[in-house]
């Protein structure tokens, strides 16, 4: 325990490598309280699973990040609890249909089309700022039905998301931002009153009209997790699954010698690297996890991402492997808050790799020149330059 | 009880009996089928559940909804049998309903 005392969440070499503090924490304190924020962090795969299952205990009502919102909490699937969560969730669900969205793989595989054809000279680039982000947020503008100059400025607008400047457990984005992407997200709701599209947004107004119980603020809070997650999520997990396959060059050629393999190696990655690492939730009543009381009203950071790492439940589980047997894991979370947007990621995923690997053959990243998102619920790359 | 059938990926068969008023899930994840992920635990959210429906004992069976069709759609796996064994409330009436744990995508 004395051990574990002295690790700084700060700390480049953590930012760097989680996983082996992650261990540590697993195997010293599995339930530990970080003495600078007071926050509870669990970080064992049965302590997650129970955590994440008993929503009595562990509310995501005050919010699912370190600091939430007032603009989201109470409103977003997020931070709701069953049995309001369960009805909305039926609602926003429908308009993350899986048809919808294998109807705009077409469309994405033009845009990645587009994209490499600019780059063919070159055959170096940032792959974050001119491969990932430009076909990831083309995409969710798509799905948002954004016209190119909201496109523009949704992505402005999430810019600053994960930002390290209250440190690496404060808030995810200024308070000021989290109302401009509000405001923002009324204004595009406003628009279509008026005309509607077959996008999220107009989904989401029909559904009211025709009597789903659903508020206007709801559906903008609802929206901007969905542009969050675009950003924060899925905008990380390309990348990391770029950078697993490239530190496992053996495990790279044998995708590309056998493509249907694409979905397990999808599936591997966001197990191996989580792109989200944590949720937050707030304890409500106090309860014994791990062998560890949590006493009421502290903030509990679950760990995914070193759940998905515990020697407990998975076997060598820090070894990269696309072959691996299916585990049980909580890449996409687990329980009444499984991600809604997991089959979106997967079915966008699958597409764009299925394009890109073929032109990137073996790719070289310069991950000495990279750049680490430096927040605790975010695994992934600023920058990550990349050549071909 | 009535008898539920889960054949696993390797082709095994195995009886279990069927608690009335559990999802096919529950009943099947409650037995230690480790193969059946149903990683939302029931909310019809994730489609770690799916399973094929043996035609012929799939009469009681009551008929897929619009979101579960949804969540199936993602699936390379599917076909005209496939169900999310969460959304099957278990009935005497499905007495020896045989399903199959469908393949991981």
């Amino acid at each position: 325990m004395t051990k574990i005392m002295d690790f700084n969440l700060s700390d480049p070499a953590f930012v760097a490598d989680p996983y082996p503090t992650y261990r540590r924490l697993r195997d010293e304190a599995p339930v530990w309280q970080d003495p600078d924020s007071g926050l509870w962090l669990v970080t064992r795969y049965s302590g997650v699973e129970r955590a994440t299952a008993d929503y009595a205990s562990f509310s995501s009502a005050k919010g699912n990040v370190v600091q939430d919102s007032p603009t989201r909490v109470g409103k977003t699937l997020g931070s709701i609890d069953p049995p309001r969560h369960d009805e909305l969730r039926r609602i926003i669900q429908r308009g993350l249909g899986n048809a919808r969205i294998e109807a705009m793989l077409p469309g994405i595989r033009v845009e990645l089309a587009d994209c490499m054809a600019r780059l063919a000279d070159k055959r170096e680039c940032d792959f974050i700022a001119d491969i990932s982000q430009p076909i990831l947020f083309g995409a969710l503008g798509r799905m948002l039905g954004l016209d190119a100059a909201a496109a523009a400025r949704a992505t402005e607008l999430t810019k600053g998301l994960f930002h390290q400047d209250d440190g690496p457990m404060g808030s995810i984005l200024q308070p000021e931002t989290f109302m401009e992407i509000a405001r923002f997200l009324r204004e595009q709701l406003d628009n279509r009153r008026g005309e509607r599209g077959d996008d999220l947004i107009s989904i989401l107004l029909n559904a009211k009209e025709d009597g789903a119980p659903l508020s206007d603020e709801e559906i903008v809070a609802n929206v901007s997790t969905v542009l969050m997650a675009g950003n924060a999520s899925i905008g990380h997990f390309l990348p990391n699954v770029m950078h697993a396959l490239w530190r496992h060059p053996d495990q790279r050629r044998m995708l590309r010698d056998d493509p249907a393999r694409i979905p397990a190696a999808i599936d591997e990655a966001v197990r191996w690297d989580t792109s989200t690492q944590c949720f937050a939730r707030q304890v409500v009543q106090e309860t014994e996890i791990d062998g560890t009381r949590i006493p009421a009203d502290s903030r509990a950071i679950i760990f995914y991402a070193s759940a998905n790492r515990d020697e407990r439940v998975i076997p060598d589980p820090d070894r990269f492997d696309i072959t691996r047997a299916r585990v049980r894991h909580f890449g996409f979370g687990i329980g009444p808050h499984f991600c809604a947007g997991a089959d979106t990621a997967r079915l966008m995923l699958k597409e764009i790799m299925r394009e890109l690997l073929p032109y990137l053959g073996d790719y070289e990243l310069d991950v000495r020149n990279a750049k680490r998102v430096g927040h605790i619920m975010v695994r992934g790359f600023a920058n990550l330059p990349i050549s071909w | 009880m009535p008898i539920l059938i889960v054949v696993t990926r390797d082709g095994a068969e195995r009886e279990i009996e069927g608690r009335v008023g559990l999802s096919v899930m529950e009943n099947i994840r409650d037995q230690g089928f480790d193969e059946l992920q149903a990683l939302c635990g029931g909310s019809c959210s994730c489609a770690t559940c799916h399973v094929y429906v043996d035609p012929a004992s799939a009469g009681s069976v009551p008929p897929t909804s619009e979101d579960e069709n949804d969540l199936l759609c993602g699936s390379d796996a599917r076909n005209e049998t496939s169900r999310l064994s969460c959304q099957i409330r278990f009935s005497t009436a499905m007495d020896g309903l045989r399903v199959t744990i469908a393949p991981e995508d």
